[in-house]
């Protein structure tokens, strides 16, 4: 079945690395990163592993005192307006309009505020905000409110995929015809529930992150969000406004194998890079660089190591993780921005972090800014409950 | 193409099984639970509809469910319910996906987790809680358990999550990413959960639900699960039906079907917060009822008034309005077991802030 294919007409970022997605871009070609502790909670830990925050004074002013909507909530908004904008679009051009929201996230789909919890676990009346906040900040709904959207609305909550998911889904949409424009991306937080869950998985760096590298630790958390605005072809056609990217092929799979630790032949991954591909009509060769999941967990990092090796040979890859954290539930969108400014420039930046390359592992990821060729990139993402997610985008020059 | 139900499977406060489901719905009535909820006023009693998972052993040996908790049970066993339902427990699993979609998520995995560090240290966090906190838990576990490598989704959006996550299930069909979709609700009952609940809603000891009254806060709490196997093939494996349009809205907007052509079965669960949205768009003529009483107030509970909506298409009959409640005479209510004579079922759900989704099926006419 002949699809129409979805495009991207604007972007948006907010996170550790910058406040807008052209501060991000400009800090990973500098190669500049901020990890520090976290400064809006305190932990028991021996050890103040680092975090990657998003810069709050960056967030909308009207946002910032509204206390029933979250952090996650206001950091999409923020990320949202940002791509609207860039897209060419004021928000009373959209209102009321047949425009869907997808959205990914984690932290933003549970009420697991500790204050409250523990109130509650004390015997006592916990004032009712937290539960209200919670209530009102579903990412999506929270959108299609502030927007007055009447399209479709979903919140994928598919853990560190989720919104790598959300920008496939909501291409779909685009392509099925069931809207003519999406607002997808990814927003989450950082949290003392998280921060402890990943550490007592033992997979948290308590310096900052070193993604591929032989001395890698573990990750370090980050918060964030990223927006893309999803059109079809009739749309931006009938706005005139060009393109920056075409997402060209949404490849999905699950290992069936650990709740929390990828399949060791990263056969689900394979399969989704091989599914997005196959969708694209795109061969391993033509595409020009690889935006990796790269945590800097030792096992995340040796499975796409060796499915890089031997589905892509030769393609450069980079994390961006080094430079914003793993922003959970919005990594796959941050980190698909930035595969799209990446494509716009034909060049890639160095993956912070990493230094050594480590023998076990049959691909590295470049090291330094690299130019490179071709008009197709690859965006992926792995998740806890062995979901793989893998997106190729075109560049929308073509 | 069109979108085929071909198992569906089924756990809630009535028990377990779709034929268990199907006798419920005929008799009017369900079982609720005692439990004990804390509040600002000491601990007191209350009743809820929880679902019980024992027969999961039937399917899964006892330690592979050992770390599993009851949100994931639940999901699991739905699974397993629907492929049984399907005839298909046996089948190739490399073509089937999974889509999930739950309103809280792992809410007792969350608060466990929560309470290995709250007035302790941080470092006493528990890594098996945490991993089974994460909303996508129930559909990892699915997935590592039946061996199912298709793309697998977990969607939240509170009151809209099922029809929300149908638009995807059926999205994938259709782009033939998948054969069949293991389409599942789920939401579980815990402790900070009927706190909340009493202190936003109170609660009144004897009070059945009571969904057509709907300026009365008569809501009580549910849990369960339930699955569907849902394929693009149609024929004498679909004796439920077809899912032929499904649509969400968070802003307010509400484009109601053709109200000749088809029953109406209500999302309206007792909560008065959004009740008065029914009365606003329910119309003299539209044919009404809803189920809610006999499987509770959550979420995801609109995925049980589908299934109630596909054991009417695959009866050819409607069930009535469960036992004592209520029949505002301004509806055209369902009042007695009847004859199904329109083509079309709306599974209708409104919920706060002007959000609604409606799921229509129909019956499969070439499953004979």
């Amino acid at each position: 079945m002949k699809r129409s294919p979805a495009a991207i007409t604007g972007m948006g970022c907010i996170c550790g690395a910058g406040d807008t997605l052209g501060d991000c871009i400009d800090a990973l070609f500098q190669g500049s990163r901020n990890p520090s502790p976290p400064s809006r909670f305190t932990s028991s830990h021996g050890v103040s592993y680092p975090v990657f925050e998003a810069p709050e004074t960056a967030i909308r002013p009207e946002l910032k005192d509204i206390e029933h909507i979250s952090l996650t909530g206001k950091l999409a908004i923020t990320a949202a307006y940002e791509a609207l904008a860039n897209a060419g679009l004021e928000s009373h051009e959209v209102k009321g309009k047949k425009i869907g929201v997808c959205i990914g996230t984690t932290v933003g789909s549970v009420m697991n505020d500790i204050a409250f919890y523990a109130e509650f676990c004390n015997g006592g009346a916990p004032g009712l905000e937290a539960i209200n906040r919670f209530l009102r900040s579903n990412p999506a709904a929270l959108l299609a409110k502030e927007f007055g959207l009447t399209g479709p609305c979903q919140t994928v909550v598919n853990a560190c995929s989720s919104s790598t998911d959300a920008i496939g889904i909501a291409a779909s949409w685009v392509q099925s015809g069931r809207c003519d424009m999406v607002i997808a991306g990814g927003t989450d937080e950082l949290s003392r529930v998280t921060y402890n869950g990943f550490i007592s998985l033992m997979i948290t760096d308590e310096t900052p992150c070193k993604p591929f590298d032989r001395d890698r630790k573990g990750l370090n958390l980050g918060e964030g969000s990223a927006m893309l605005i999803l059109e079809s072809e009739q749309s931006w056609g009938c706005r005139k406004k060009n393109p920056r990217a075409i997402v060209l092929g949404y490849g999905s799979s699950s290992d069936a194998h650990h709740l929390t630790a990828p399949h060791p032949n990263g056969d689900g991954l394979r399969r989704a890079i091989s599914e997005a591909l196959n969708i694209s009509g795109a061969s391993p060769d033509s595409i020009a660089f690889v935006n990796a999941h790269g945590t800097g967990t030792p096992d995340n990092d040796r499975v796409e190591s060796k499915v890089f090796s031997e589905l892509l040979p030769g393609i450069p890859f980079v994390s961006t993780k080094g430079f914003t954290g793993h922003t959970l539930g919005a990594a796959g969108a941050i980190e698909a921005a930035f595969t799209v400014a990446c494509l716009e420039r034909s060049m890639i930046p160095g993956s912070a972090g990493f230094t050594n390359p480590d023998p076990d592992l049959p691909a590295t990821p470049v090291s330094i800014p690299t130019a490179v060729k071709g008009s197709m990139a690859i965006s992926q993402s792995l998740a806890f409950g062995g979901c793989n997610s893998v997106l190729i985008f075109g560049n929308g020059r073509e | 193409m069109e979108v085929y139900a071909q198992g569906i499977g089924i756990v809630g406060g009535f028990g377990t099984g779709i034929e268990t489901f199907s006798k419920t719905l005929a008799h009017g009535l369900s079982k609720k639970q005692n439990l004990t909820v804390k509040t600002p006023e000491g601990l007191r009693d209350m009743t809820a509809y929880l679902a019980d998972t024992s027969s999961l052993e039937a399917f899964v040996q006892k330690k592979t469910l050992r770390r599993m908790d009851h949100y994931s049970r639940m999901a699991l066993l739905g699974s397993y319910l629907a492929l049984e339902d399907a005839g298909a427990l046996d089948n190739d699993r490399s073509r089937l996906g999974i889509v999930v979609a739950s309103g809280y998520g792992a809410s007792r995995s969350t608060y466990a987790f929560l309470d290995s560090f709250i007035g302790g240290n941080d470092a006493f966090s528990s890594p098996t809680h945490f991993s089974n906190s994460v909303h996508n838990a129930a559909a990892a576990n699915i997935s590592i358990t039946l061996g199912v490598t298709g793309p697998c989704l977990t969607v939240t959006q509170f009151e809209m999550s099922v029809p929300s996550a149908l638009i995807s299930a059926i999205e994938w069909l259709k782009e033939e990413r998948v054969d069949k979709v293991l389409l599942g609700a789920v939401d579980e009952y815990c402790d900070l959960l009927g706190h909340c609940w009493y202190r936003l809603h109170g609660y009144r000891d004897g009070i059945g639900m009571d969904p057509l009254l709907f300026h009365e806060q008569t809501a009580i709490l549910g849990e369960g699960a339930v699955f569907f196997l849902l394929s693009h093939e149609g024929g004498a494996r679909t004796p439920y039906g077809k899912i032929i349009d499904v649509n969400i809205q968070c802003t307010g907007g509400f484009d109601c079907p053709d109200t000749h052509q088809a029953v109406f079965i209500l999302g309206a669960d007792g909560n008065k917060a959004w009740g008065h949205r029914y009365e606003k768009h329910l119309t003299e003529e539209m044919k009404v009822v809803a189920y809610t009483p006999l499987y509770g107030s959550f979420p995801s509970n609109m995925a049980f008034d589908m299934a109630a909506g596909f054991l009417s298409l695959r009866n050819q009959g409607l069930f009535p309005l469960p036992a004592g409640c209520s029949c505002p005479s301004s509806f055209n209510v369902i009042r007695e077991e009847q004859a199904l004579e329109v083509g079309k079922i709306c599974c209708l759900k409104l919920a706060g802030d002007g959000e609604s989704g409606i799921i229509t099926i129909a019956r499969d006419s070439s499953s004979g």
